[in-house]
């Protein structure tokens, strides 16, 4: 096996550097530098490529688990008509199969929800630790039951095995919506209140010069601002819905809790739609305060 | 005293000179109408394209008559004065603020597809036995 590619990288620019600078010193001032540009070009992207690799390793998990599936259904169809001993026994290592590659599906996919909290930069740390103790919870679980298909020795073993994915899925899905909404809120949330403290800001400025606009100009701004209020008022009323309906995602029906994400997503559009019409309210406003009639 | 007789044309007579055979074919043969060439025509048509296009380029641009300048000329629309405070780093800092803010609502997806989780198949369908 050969060095690592960072060693090897650094070892030729030591190489070269001593080739150019015969000063010791400067060569180790030159090293340092070339140490320090590595660390900030190479190690940024590393970072930032970890939602993104396991997104890719997420996909190719599922189309493993897609061609398991495919053939776990022709060797059960095979089976049920047959009945015959050896098509039992390929139905088994499909079914074996398949589970396998379902439980990896599962956990590469809470990874990449993982990745995606640690990206998240609108998210606050307490909340970020609440939704990946909830995600580590789901991945024990899933890591207890892909230890349980050593002891698949049957199709009735293998349907108790994945009967107990079942029972538990409502409380997965539920985990994983309750996280996918965390990460928009925390997005919304943010651009909430740079919109207050931008809104703030504004008043701020069109108080201290009042003096410098004319009465006419001056009412039409203070209803101008009561109309930016407005919208983020609408925006709270929005988030405060989603809370009610967040409640839903704890249901115990799986149908119950997609139905209610989906009305979650609806009303986070609706609330983002608030926030960006206000905007459009702030930049006609920050373009108006510029002039005094 | 055997008498030769020999032909002799009738003296008084013109006897048709016949011509030898070797003077049959004239000797001018007459002129060949030759084809036109086309490759003169086609000579001719790239000359043409080069004039044409030293003509077209040397041309002066079509002159537009512009405005005539009337006795009533349009008013100017007035400029607003703009505040003193309006050129201060606070107001900039603002505009600036409200743009990136507006880069940061238009980028947040709010129904993001990659995030849905995978669908899967729970029970496995074989009858109990």
């Amino acid at each position: 096996m050969g060095k690592p590619l960072e060693v090897r990288v650094l070892s030729l620019a030591q190489f070269i550097l001593t080739l150019l600078f015969p000063s010791c010193y400067y060569t180790y001032m030159v090293k340092n530098i070339v140490i320090l540009l590595f660390l900030l070009f190479f190690v940024p992207s590393f970072v930032y490529a970890s939602s993104a690799s396991s997104y890719q390793e997420y996909l190719g998990g599922f189309d493993t688990y897609r061609s398991a599936l495919n053939e776990f259904k022709v060797a059960r169809s095979e089976y049920l008509k047959f009945k015959t001993l050896t098509s039992q026994q390929t139905a088994l290592d499909k079914t074996r199969q398949m589970l396998a590659s379902r439980s990896q599906l599962l956990r590469s996919y809470l990874q990449f929800l993982n990745e995606k909290l640690n990206e998240s930069t609108a998210m606050d740390a307490p909340t970020k630790s609440l939704y990946q103790t909830l995600i580590g919870n789901e991945v024990k679980f899933l890591n207890n039951h892909t230890g349980l298909m050593g002891s698949i020795g049957s199709l009735q073993d293998a349907e108790g095995v994945s009967q107990q994915l079942s029972s538990h899925y409502t409380m997965l899905e539920s985990s994983i919506y309750q996280t996918i909404v965390g990460l928009k809120m925390a997005e919304l949330t943010a651009i909430d209140t740079e919109y207050f403290t931008i809104f703030t800001n504004s008043y701020t400025f069109i108080q201290n010069n009042k003096s410098m606009y004319t009465p006419e100009k001056q009412s039409i701004m203070e209803r101008w601002l009561l109309q930016i209020q407005n919208k983020r008022d609408l925006y709270k009323q929005k988030t405060d819905e989603i809370t009610k309906e967040n409640s839903a995602l704890k249901s115990s029906s799986l149908s119950e809790i997609t139905a209610s994400y989906q009305r979650i997503a609806k009303l986070m559009s609706e609330a983002r739609q608030y926030l960006w019409e206000g905007t459009s309210f702030l930049q006609e406003l920050t373009n108006s305060i510029q002039y005094g009639e | 005293m055997e008498e030769t007789q020999t032909f002799q044309a009738p003296a008084g007579q013109d006897q048709p000179t016949i011509p030898p055979r070797h003077q049959q074919v004239p000797a001018v043969s007459p002129l060949i109408k030759r084809p036109f060439d086309k490759r003169y025509l086609f000579i001719l048509l790239i000359i043409i394209g080069i004039a044409g296009g030293f003509f077209t380029a040397g041309r002066q641009p079509i002159q537009t008559p512009g405005p005539t300048p009337s006795d009533t000329p349009t008013p100017t629309p007035k400029s607003k004065p703009v505040i003193p405070m309006a050129t201060q780093s606070a107001y900039i800092e603002l505009t600036r603020k409200v743009a990136s803010l507006s880069g940061a609502i238009q980028n947040i997806q709010v129904s993001d597809t990659t995030l849905s989780p995978p669908t899967i198949e729970l029970p496995l369908g074989f009858p109990n036995q």
